[in-house]
């Protein structure tokens, strides 16, 4: 007895055609070397919206509430500062706003430039800042003095500096590999 | 795991960094804050720190810092103005911009110059106390992020080194004398307020009503600070002009210890 050389072809079953079975899940296709395959998990806008309203209510407080708080209460012990306390609220107001927009626009190419913009407004708000940065007392009608904290301002500049630098190359990152960042910070 | 896209780090790196100044700007000023509550100042004794050179008198005085915080005093510098009554200036002071590590205990100098000869009020208080307006400054730089000014009005006393100065002319003596000269008593009276001592002759002259001098005498003195002078001396001159001397007046120089001045003159009765 020998074995058939091969085995005759298999017939199919009578009947109708099967269906055809169920392919395997796709496998991640191999891209450079950090990227992430897949839809990312934007949050959605609403959801953006309720945590950037919850953050804004920190921000407001640390960059608008608090210290026009403080200048207020200086004033009441006849301390003059070069700037006034509804400016300071204006001012913290608008960079909490926009900080608060970053949040927002997160996921989408929007990021980069809003960055950019919220960054600037802050340095340009510092800039202002700068030469008002001084706070005066008189004192038992025959002196006075002065605190000038231009310097802490000018050394707070670097932080929407380097902001800024963030925001430019999001920016970059997002014209030149769309997608790319938004699948980091929001991966599948 | 996979390293993240080159743009996207750097991006995050940047945010980084921001997020690390800012704590560390906050903790620098906070140190900052802390530090410069644990400063004391203190002012320098002034006793006997008054020396007199040619018309001009400086007095010592300045501060006395003590650092104890954790930061340095980047500078501290004084400064102060000295007026007249009549608000004109009479003087000015300033000391050298100092650094105080944390830690140090440091003197702050100020030598406040004061010209007397620079005009006839400045004269006037060789012989008259009085109380000066003055306005001293202070700018202290702390930690290389915050500048103090301070300005403060005040009086400085002056003391006259010959208060209430009175040379008096007593009755000219008419019986002539073997060469010809009358004399007259002379009484030199003052109380040297001052902050030095002084030692030295005050010379006098005294001048008819026509302008001529008479007669002039050295007078050694000694007085020192806070005591009163008090002597008389008999002094001759021609007795033409000698008996002319209502109506003239007495000029009186100083010098000793390198101080030399003219004292404002006095009237003859």
């Amino acid at each position: 007895m020998t074995e058939p050389d091969a085995a005759p072809p298999a017939v199919p079953p009578a009947g109708p055609p099967a269906a055809p079975a169920p392919s395997p899940p796709a496998a991640p296709v191999a891209g450079p070397p950090g990227t992430v395959v897949g839809t990312p998990r934007r949050p959605s806008l609403v959801r953006r919206a309720i945590v950037a309203v919850l953050l804004l209510v920190p921000s407001i407080l640390f960059f608008a509430i608090v210290p026009a708080g403080l200048l207020g209460i200086t004033a009441g012990f006849g301390l003059e500062s070069g700037v006034g306390a509804a400016s300071i609220a204006l001012g913290g107001i608008l960079l909490a706003a926009l900080w608060a927009a970053q949040y927002v626009v997160r996921p989408t190419v929007a990021f980069g430039p809003v960055s950019v913009v919220a960054s600037t407004v802050a340095l340009a708000y510092l800039w202002w800042l700068v030469p008002q940065a001084h706070i005066a007392v008189a004192f038992m009608s025959n002196g006075s003095a002065s605190l000038s904290y231009g310097t802490v301002i000018e050394l707070l500049m670097l932080v929407p500096a380097f902001g800024l630098a963030s925001g430019a190359v999001s920016l970059v990152e997002d014209v030149v590999r769309p997608g790319e960042r938004v699948a980091q910070e929001f991966p599948p | 795991m996979a390293r993240r896209p080159p743009l996207y780090r750097l991006a995050r790196i940047l945010r980084l960094l921001g997020v690390v100044a800012f704590v560390l700007i906050l903790v620098y000023v906070g140190t900052a804050a802390y530090s410069a509550s644990r400063i004391g100042i203190g002012s320098v004794d002034q006793s006997g720190g008054a020396t007199a050179t040619g018309t001009t008198v400086t007095v010592g005085g300045g501060i006395f810092v003590h650092n104890g915080g954790y930061l340095a005093i980047s500078s501290i510098s004084l400064s102060a103005l000295v007026r007249l009554p009549s608000g004109a200036l009479l003087g000015s002071a300033s000391s050298p911009s100092v650094a105080i590590p944390p830690g140090a205990n440091t003197s702050v100098p100020l030598r406040l110059s004061i010209n007397v000869g620079g005009s006839a009020e400045a004269q006037s208080l060789l012989t008259h106390s009085a109380r000066l307006p003055t306005a001293t400054f202070a700018n202290v730089t702390f930690a290389g992020i915050a500048t103090v000014s301070v300005q403060s009005d005040d009086n400085y006393s002056w003391g006259a080194p010959f208060q209430s100065l009175n040379v008096t002319v007593g009755p000219v003596n008419t019986t002539p004398l073997p060469n010809g000269s009358v004399s007259a008593t002379v009484r030199i009276s003052f109380q040297n307020q001052a902050a030095f001592d002084e030692a030295g002759t005050l010379t006098f002259s005294l001048a008819g009503s026509t302008g001529s001098v008479c007669a002039t005498e050295a007078v050694a003195v000694v007085a020192p600070q806070g005591t009163l002078f008090d002597r008389t001396v008999e002094i001759d001159g021609p007795s033409s002009c000698m008996l002319s001397l209502s109506g003239g007046t007495v000029t009186s120089t100083y010098a000793g210890g390198g101080f030399a001045v003219t004292l404002p003159p006095e009237g003859i009765p």
